[in-house]
């Protein structure tokens, strides 16, 4: 990842970042404003709930109150002690609950029993409990002639008699029922939804099991002012907590699988007389105000989180195009710095710390340049003071003994002919010899210089192998055993080839490699004096062929390592000190590496790795 | 049971207007309103104006001539020939044949007729029956079996409305059914010129029209027998002759006798007797009112609970469909009863009859239309829409007949009540038929010029 | 008075008694026959043995002779081996003295166990009648003639039997046990005739004559060469003058002769184009009247009454020169006559029953104060009644019923006698 695409994924995470914690902040502080707005708005409505709730009771009450001080009731309530004829009043409580405006109205009479029935007329004679409640006003279930029943709020009055010393005989049972229509007068705000559920069991005067303590959630009993509720069925923990406990629990609903759709409700139990609950009424306001706020405010935040990150883009290209631009310029510089091109220069812009940096990466490879040339400067003559030394060394060698051989001569002009002769013979003789070293030497140097480019061929690698170790090593070529008429001088080397099964091909000069091979062969044989083991192997190492000449002879030092490959550099007290640095020319025009692998009596091996031929292109 | 009989007849009698009877006068419209339909069978008050039957019951409870002036049965009752009344003519001045007669019976009851065929011979018609028909006559002078011109169709779509009757049908619109006097009418021209019925009146505005004026003769339910003598309605009320019973289906989950044995013993006739009908009903347990048998008190109207819930016997039967139709007092009593039966662990609903499903329980009125024992069991039996076994004419033969009915209990009594009309203050010389039905053809008017 | 009609009163007296005797109250022997026939069913079906017996009484039977019946029952069902008795017993007899509209039924439910079963005895319809002892007077009738044309009004002579028809006048004279027509007048009527025609006739105090007043005409007759009841005259002329409506009489309004009042004859002018009378009398009764269609004369304690049946269908009686209404007369019919039988209070009022039923009935109240009060039985006719009237010495009344005739047959007016005799 460059600096570029870091600087882009920070500044990008920087932003979703801030934006992220500002939106989960504002988000969380929107819903508790929320929350908090929907605790105070049902707290108001139940309070309200309950005024009304008194407000309604008081309506029943009076509305209870009136028809049992009414002249009528004090005439039934007179005739019935009278005559305990309950029978002409069957129909009376029809008429005073419709002139009341009451939904249910009961006549009860002394013995408790109901006189006349509005809501279920021919529960005439059966008893009535509610007319002993103790309570002004009371939430009761009514049982309804179709199995049903109702909730209502109920008020009990005793009729007096109306003789004037009469006590009380009949009661007044009076109630309106709790259903849509006191929904529809409760103060809902905006987007409260109040709704009652009742339990509506069977008549419980002729059930005939075993009514369960709670009976099972029914949804079709859960009724608000537009009549049916949505998501009914996801009321029910909520409600039938509400009954089980007998307390007001609150919760989140979600009615459908949108959030918008979710609800903050509350469910207040209603309770009988006894302490039973009857219903439930719940109130739930819907969050659909909030949850669009935080939609808005995501949309905002995922808005202003990908402006950011287009900003972030823009400044990170910006901040590349300003910072990051010249850095990888300079790394591009500095590649090419280490890819040898010392001339790599980057651009100087500005004065802050990367135009300084710019400046100083250029003063740098400067330097870096105006060092290699005199390094290599120096290395130059140093060379061609090690060539000099070294020709100076290899011709002196020779040199001396034409020297003295000259020298010789001159002083053997003095001598006789014959011994004149004789030492001009050994003395042109040996001129001769030293002159033909020279001429070596120099050809050896003349070859260094005048190295050909390769004739390439696709050879067996395997083949040159063995090519060379049958030119060194005649009966390893053969066999695998030194013998005495091994050609080289250390008739104790033992040579050990390694060649592939399979043919190893590669694009080389035959004849250059040859030459390499035959080059490092030496140099091995020369470090093994006493003797040892001369290893020439071959095998594939991917793309590539490695041939490995291996010694166990002293072995290198570091140091000689490093500089084993610098021409004219030996180890040897003779030689030109060209051999490596022919094999490294060689293997370098076949496009290859070499290198020594050596410790310090462990011998040396020596590893060229060659690329291998194209097979698919022959 | 006579004395009831006497005070009932005093009470009708004493309700009359207060005035004695000034000579009849003719003319004048009497204006009646119903809350039903007049040309309902039975009991519809346009048939009985309009449509004579064979046998009129007279006040002895037989079978008295009314177009047919004599009869006679041979065959131990398996045949029977009744000769028609000559010079009789339909209101549209056909004359009555028998075969005029033959089609109109025949069109009543078609195949389910009491008597296996019929036939036209001369001028007699003869009944023969596979099995006894002992009290034909008194079975033709139900309101079932009048005649009518057969295929004469009536404007307002009623059935055939063209009789031999003292009124016969001339118009009806916006709700009122006008019958005019039949100047030919056999039994001599009615006192009245004209009848206007209006239909399907609640009570309430029937009552309201009377007070004012506005009606001459309104109907006044039993229950409201009391009301009426508080609003000083002059009422004109008969013996108790119309039965309130429960028929029970023997079929689906009432086929198990213990079960509707359980029905039976879970009625509470007392409440319904002494609240919803304000005690004008007796409380029965058996099919005839003691006045017509004297032993009606063996069966017992007691409610007993415990034996209901013994005989249920711990079964709990599925839904059961009681079905009422009536005015607000059946239905209140079929409320009743229904919550008399989930007491004792029935689940009844209560629907109004006429509902196309399976009919558990009936509440039905039935209607005593004879005073003598054996046709009145044998009309309710066949109201009911039960077999008619043979009966013998002792009151054992009936009372074992009865027993055996009952014990099946697939009809239950609860009460009678009786049959009650308001008239208005000029309205003379109202009488009641046996079933309780009011006599216009013998109404006068006060004022009439 | 005549032999003939001596002997038609002792036979209607005795005739009188013979009815009274069928319709009172059977003697407790008649319990027998029906307790022997309960007492030998329950035997057969218990068998011998002790009962612990019950007896409830559902019938009219008056309490007074429950425990004779139970007496009765007792002996008859320990004659068949049945130890009746009130000790407890698993064996029980519950027998309910019952009754329906035409009979007695005596039923007996018998208890073995749990097993009940049921016997009965009907009782006689004979046995069962009974009438109200309550009633002070029963009444009686008797067919006195019977023609073809309406009868509106008749009275004996001492020669005869006059009849008036709305166009006729008939004399009929007594021939073995029937009256037969004598003579026949017309009475030249010059105007139609109302519907429901009416006539009044009165015999002259000697029984030679009458004097008859039909719609519009006045007619008087006289039997000047008695004893031929072919020398009647009858000389009728266009009359509105009242019309006779009673004779000069002596109203007993005490137990003793000095309390009697005499009441002159009193006259009303009646609308001949109708069918009732004006209001107007003579003399005055020092009130206004309501037109009405019969009037009688009352004694009361203080003195005679004037009993009118109004138009309007009031009965209301003049009495110290007030009209003061009389209630209990919702089941009068449109004629009344008075009676005088010496029971009860004396003096009844026989009135016809309401309703256009096929026969008519006749009954007779008592108006001790200003409420009619029934005081017999009703005494069924055979037909209508068409007029009513009091014979001339007040002691019977006479009703003309129109009797519907059968098949092919006129209508036919039977003149009854009807009188009264003492529960």
């Amino acid at each position: 990842m460059n600096l570029r695409q870091k600087l882009l994924l920070l500044l990008s995470l920087l932003v979703a970042v801030i934006v992220a914690a500002v939106a989960w902040t504002v988000l969380l502080r929107i819903r508790h404003v929320f929350e908090q707005r929907d605790q105070e708005e049902t707290a108001l409505f139940v309070s309200q709930f309950q005024r009304e709730f008194q407000h309604r009771s008081a309506e029943v009450a009076a509305a209870v109150e009136h028809i049992a001080a009414g002249e009528r009731a004090r005439n039934i309530a007179f005739e019935l002690a009278q005559s305990g004829d309950a029978a002409p009043y069957l129909t009376e409580a029809q008429a005073l609950a419709q002139d009341a405006q009451l939904d249910f109205l009961e006549i009860v009479g002394p013995d408790g029993n109901i006189v006349s029935s509005a809501q279920w007329p021919a529960r005439f004679g059966y008893p009535e409990p509610a007319a002993t409640a103790t309570q002004s006003t009371f939430l009761q279930s009514e049982d309804l002639p179709d199995g049903t029943a109702a909730l209502g709020l109920f008020a009990v009055r005793a009729v007096r008699r109306s003789d004037p010393g009469g006590a009380q005989a009949v009661r007044i049972v009076g109630g309106k029922r709790l259903d849509q229509s006191f929904l529809a007068d409760l103060p809902a705000a905006p987007g409260m939804t109040i709704s009652l559920y009742s339990d509506s069991g069977p008549n419980a005067n002729t059930a005939t099991s075993p009514q369960p303590a709670t009976p099972a959630f029914d949804p079709a009993r859960l009724v608000s002012t537009a009549g049916s509720v949505t998501g009914t069925a996801r009321y029910q923990p909520l409600i039938d907590s509400a009954r089980k406990t007998g307390q007001a629990s609150s919760g989140i609903l979600y009615l459908t699988d949108r959030r918008e759709d979710s609800v903050s409700a509350t469910a207040i139990p209603l309770k009988s007389e006894s302490g039973s609950v009857l219903a439930v009424l719940t109130v739930a306001i819907s969050r659909s105000g909030m949850v669009e706020a935080q939609q808005h405010i995501r949309a905002i935040a995922y808005g202003v989180a990908a402006g950011g990150i287009l900003l972030a883009i823009l400044a990170s290209l910006w901040i590349a195009a300003r910072v990051s631009g010249p850095i990888e310029q300079l790394a591009q510089a500095a590649e090419q710095v280490a890819g040898g091109n010392w001339e790599a220069r980057v651009p100087e812009r500005g004065r802050d710390e990367i135009g300084a940096l710019a400046r100083s990466f250029n003063h740098m490879t400067g330097e870096l340049v105006a060092q290699r040339d005199r390094l290599v400067q120096t290395e130059r003559v140093a060379a061609w003071r090690e060539l000099a030394r070294r020709l100076a060394h290899e011709l002196k060698n020779p040199l001396f003994p034409l020297q003295l051989t000259v020298e010789n001569l001159m002083r053997a002009r003095d001598l006789p002919a014959a011994e004149f002769d004789e030492v001009f013979r050994e003395s042109t003789q040996t001129l001769c010899m030293e002159i033909a070293n020279l001429k070596t030497i120099i050809g050896r140097f003349s070859d260094f210089s005048r190295m050909p480019k390769p004739q390439l061929e696709r050879i067996d690698i395997n083949d040159a192998l063995r090519r060379v170790a049958q030119f060194y090593f005649p009966a390893t070529a053969r066999a695998s055993q030194a013998t005495a008429d091994d050609p080289s001088s250390e008739s104790k080397i033992k040579c050990t080839l390694g060649v592939t099964s399979d043919p190893l091909f590669i694009d080389v000069d035959p004849e250059l490699l040859h030459r390499a091979l035959s080059n490092l062969v030496l140099n091995a044989m020369d470090a093994m004096p006493d003797g040892g083991t001369l290893t020439l192997s071959a095998q594939p190492k991917g793309e590539t062929a490695e041939l490995r000449v291996a010694d166990t002879g002293e072995g290198l030092t570091p140091e000689e390592c490093e500089r084993l490959f610098t021409p004219y550099y030996t180890t040897k007290q003779h030689g030109t000190g060209l051999g490596l640095a022919i094999v490294q020319s060689v293997v370098a025009d076949h496009h290859g590496d070499i290198a020594v692998e050596s410790r310090v009596g462990g011998g040396a091996t020596f590893v060229i790795t060659l690329p291998r031929a194209d097979e698919t292109a022959s | 049971m006579l004395r009831q009989i006497a005070i009932s007849f005093l009470v009708a009698v004493l309700l009359l207007p207060a005035a004695a009877r000034t000579r009849p006068h003719y003319g004048g419209t009497l204006r009646v309103e119903v809350e039903g339909d007049p040309w309902q069978r039975p009991g519809g008050l346009a048939r009985q104006m309009v449509l004579d039957g064979l046998t009129a019951m007279g006040t002895d409870g037989t079978a008295g001539p009314a177009l047919a002036v004599e009869w006679n049965s041979d065959n131990d009752n398996h045949r029977w020939q009744f000769r028609l009344r000559p010079g009789v003519h339909f209101q549209d001045g056909t004359p009555l044949s028998s075969a005029n007669v033959v089609a109109s019976l025949t069109a009543i009851c078609g195949a389910g007729c009491p008597w296996t065929a019929l036939h036209a011979v001369g001028s007699s018609v003869v009944f023969t029956s596979d099995s006894p028909l002992p009290n034909l006559p008194e079975l033709l002078a139900g309101d079932d079996y009048r005649i009518a011109l057969a295929g004469a169709g009536s404007p307002t779509g009623a059935p055939a409305s063209i009789g031999t009757g003292p009124f016969q049908f001339t118009a009806f619109s916006n709700g009122v059914l006008t019958l005019a006097a039949n100047d030919n009418c056999w039994q001599g021209r009615p006192f009245l010129d004209e009848v206007e019925i209006r239909v399907h009146r609640s009570m309430r505005d029937q009552w309201l029209d009377l007070s004012v004026g506005r009606a001459d003769l309104v109907e006044v339910p039993a229950e409201q027998l009391r009301q009426a003598h508080e609003q000083r309605l002059t009422v004109v009320a008969s013996p108790p002759v119309s039965l309130l019973a429960i028929t029970v289906s023997d079929s689906g989950a009432l086929s198990n006798p213990n079960l509707r044995a359980a029905i039976a013993f879970a009625v509470d006739r007392s409440a319904i007797s002494n609240v919803i009908f304000q005690k004008q009903g007796e409380i029965t347990a058996s099919l005839l009112p003691a006045e017509l048998t004297g032993y009606s008190f063996l069966f017992s109207p007691d409610r007993d609970q415990n034996k209901a819930h013994e005989l249920r016997g711990g079964v709990t039967p599925p839904l059961l469909t009681l079905t009422v139709e009536g005015g607000p007092a059946m239905q209140l009593a079929a409320q009743r009863i229904a919550l008399n039966l989930r007491d004792a662990g029935f689940n009844v609903q209560v629907a109004s009859a006429g509902a196309p499903q399976h009919v558990d329980l009936a509440l039905r009125r039935l209607t005593l239309e004879s005073s003598q024992p054996q046709p009145a069991l044998e009309s309710i039996l066949r109201a009911a829409g039960l077999a008619v076994p043979v009966m013998e004419q002792s009151p054992e033969g009936l009372y074992k007949v009865e027993r055996q009915v009952l014990d099946t209990h697939m009809i239950i009594p609860l009460l009678y009540l009786p049959r009650a009309c308001a008239v208005g203050g000029r309205v003379r010389d109202l009488l009641l038929s046996p079933d309780g039905a009011p006599q216009l053809a013998g109404v006068s008017l006060e004022d009439a010029p | 008075m005549t032999p003939k009609k001596l002997f038609c009163l002792v036979a209607m007296f005795a005739s009188a008694l013979m009815t009274q005797a069928a319709d009172t109250a059977p003697a407790p022997s008649a319990w027998e026959q029906p307790a022997a026939a309960l007492a030998e069913q329950i035997a057969g079906i218990l068998g011998p043995g002790p009962a612990h017996l019950t007896i409830r009484n559902l019938s009219k039977i008056s309490a007074d002779e429950i425990p004779a019946i139970r007496r009765r029952l007792e002996q008859d069902l320990k004659a068949h081996g049945v130890q009746a008795s009130g000790a407890e017993s698993a064996n029980a007899i519950r027998v309910t003295l019952s009754e329906n509209l035409r009979e007695r039924l005596w039923v007996a439910e018998i208890v073995e166990g749990t097993e009940t079963r049921v016997a009965m005895v009907h009782v006689e319809p004979g046995a069962a009648q009974q009438e109200s002892s309550t009633s002070a007077v029963a009444l009686h009738r008797q067919s006195v003639l019977t023609t073809r044309a309406p009868v509106l009004a008749a009275v004996e002579t001492a020669d005869g039997f006059v009849v008036v028809e709305p166009e006729e006048i008939v004399i009929f004279a007594h021939s073995a046990d029937s009256w037969k027509e004598q003579n026949r007048m017309g009475i030249s009527q010059r105007k139609p005739l109302a519907r429901d025609p009416r006539a009044v006739i009165f015999s002259s105090p000697e029984g030679q004559g009458f004097e008859a007043s039909v719609a519009g005409m006045a007619c008087i007759g006289a039997n000047q060469q008695a004893p031929s009841p072919a020398d009647w005259t009858v000389h009728c002329r266009e009359s509105d003058d009242p019309w006779l409506l009673t004779l000069p009489q002596q109203i007993a309004t005490g137990s003793t002769p000095d309390e009697n009042v005499h009441v002159t004859p009193l006259r009303a002018f009646y609308n001949s184009a109708r069918n009732y009378y004006t209001g107007v009398v003579t003399p005055s009764l020092g009130v206004d009247l309501p037109p009405f269609y019969t009037a009688v004369l009352l004694p009361r304690p203080d003195g005679a009454g004037f009993l009118i049946n109004g138009i309007d269908g009031k009965v209301q009686l003049v009495e110290a020169a007030m009209l003061k209404p009389i209630a209990g007369t919702r089941d009068w019919g449109s004629d009344f006559a008075s009676l005088h039988t010496g029971c009860g209070a004396g003096t009844q009022i026989i009135v016809s029953g309401s309703g256009e039923a096929l026969t008519d009935s006749l009954r007779a109240y008592e108006l001790p104060a200003q409420e009619a009060i029934p005081a017999s039985a009703p005494l069924a006719m055979e037909g209508t009644i068409t007029a009513l009237w009091a014979a001339p010495d007040s002691k019977s009344v006479f009703a003309v019923v129109r009797k519907t005739a059968g098949e092919g047959q006129a209508d036919q007016y039977e003149v009854d006698r009807v009188t009264a005799n003492c529960n």
